[in-house]
């Protein structure tokens, strides 16, 4: 399933909403303009932009999601934030796909920098 | 007479014709020469610099490839080194993506809802979010360890995350450096003043060690049976 959403001013929280909507319909990864979400992912509002995974973006949002289509549909379908979104002249597209390709992480060669803070607890292995 | 007359106007005009056409060439060639010659000598100059910098970058790849060469044979006489290596990246992923325990310093929201308000699913993922900008490595949610795909849903009076109901007070658990946290957290119309506007009730408190659990091994959120690596 991708969604591409453009113009006038998105909040962080309507991606973030979104975001959560997929979730909760199963989706298994997601994207937005090619940033893969990962555990720690933000979506900060930084005027304009939106900040995802430290990086800058700006509208249009094309948000990628795999999972069951028909259920991920009906999530978007019946999401209210995404009415209100609508409501607002946002335009909003929403297409099923049989095939979409969800990028690589891009910091997936600084991952020990992510965890520094943290020390494993017990490892059964 | 008359026949060798003919005779020698043919081969007269073959001989001149075969002079015309090796004039032309030569002409040619001459011009294609002399047009290199005039080229200025700046211009070569370019030439020459942009050949030498392609000439570098192909040495530098060289070097890079030779280093990795050298590596990958060195790791094949010592396939424990290679081995280890692969472990530790796989440890980092694990403990990345969730599913070890770990511990750290940070900080604990604690959110209750008042006789006013109820906390909302918007409250909770507006406060994991700002967490997560702030640098959090690792947070949860009333033990319930936030990974890529944890949802946090509204059910009624409920939250449901990961796929397990649960009910105020929430306690969400970050690691990270704890004054960063807390500055981000406590910003002027930051997420808990926007929260107390509400009439929730929030705190929030820095702790040397905390403990952040895997995420549940039977959790609803590890799926990827729609997955399929792109090579």
């Amino acid at each position: 399933l991708s969604l591409s959403v453009n113009i006038l001013i998105i909040h962080d929280q309507d991606l973030r909403i979104i975001l959560n909507e997929l979730k909760k319909g199963g989706a298994q990864a997601i994207s937005i303009n090619g940033e893969r979400i990962m555990p720690m992912s933000e979506q900060v509002c930084a005027g304009p932009t939106i900040l995802i995974n430290k990086n800058r973006y700006t509208a249009p949002y094309i948000i990628k999601a795999i999972g069951d289509p028909d259920n991920l549909y009906k999530v978007m379908i019946n999401c209210n934030r995404l009415g209100l979104m609508i409501r607002d002249k946002i335009k909003v597209k929403i297409d099923k796909s049989d095939e979409i390709t969800i990028e690589l992480f891009k910091g997936i060669n600084e991952i020990d920098k992510l965890i520094s803070g943290m020390e494993v607890l017990d490892n059964e292995n | 007479m008359k026949i060798s007359r003919i005779i020698a106007i043919t081969i007269i005009c073959i001989i001149l014709g075969i002079m015309i056409a090796w004039q032309y060439k030569s002409t040619n060639y001459n011009q294609s020469l002399i047009s290199f010659e005039n080229k200025r000598t700046e211009e070569l100059k370019n030439d020459l610099i942009i050949l030498q910098k392609r000439n570098n970058e192909l040495s530098d790849t060289l070097k890079k490839l030779s280093e990795d060469y050298k590596l990958l044979e060195k790791s094949m006489t010592n396939d424990s080194d290679l081995a280890k290596y692969y472990k530790r990246k796989l440890e980092e992923a694990k403990i990345f993506a969730g599913f070890v325990d770990v511990k750290g310093k940070g900080l604990i929201v604690t959110i209750n809802s008042s006789e006013y308000t109820r906390v909302h699913e918007e409250d909770v993922l507006d406060v994991v979010n700002e967490l997560r900008s702030a640098g959090a490595q690792a947070i949860s949610v009333n033990e319930e360890r936030i990974v890529a795909m944890s949802e946090i849903r509204q059910a009624g009076k409920y939250i449901m995350i990961n796929g397990r109901q649960m009910a105020a007070p929430f306690e969400i658990k970050a690691i990270s450096e704890p004054g960063e946290l807390e500055r981000a957290l406590m910003l002027i119309n930051g997420v808990v003043e926007r929260l107390e506007n509400w009439q929730l009730k929030i705190t929030v408190n820095k702790v040397d060690e905390i403990i952040i659990p895997a995420i549940r091994e039977d959790s609803p959120v590890i799926k990827m049976d729609l997955l399929v690596p792109v090579e």
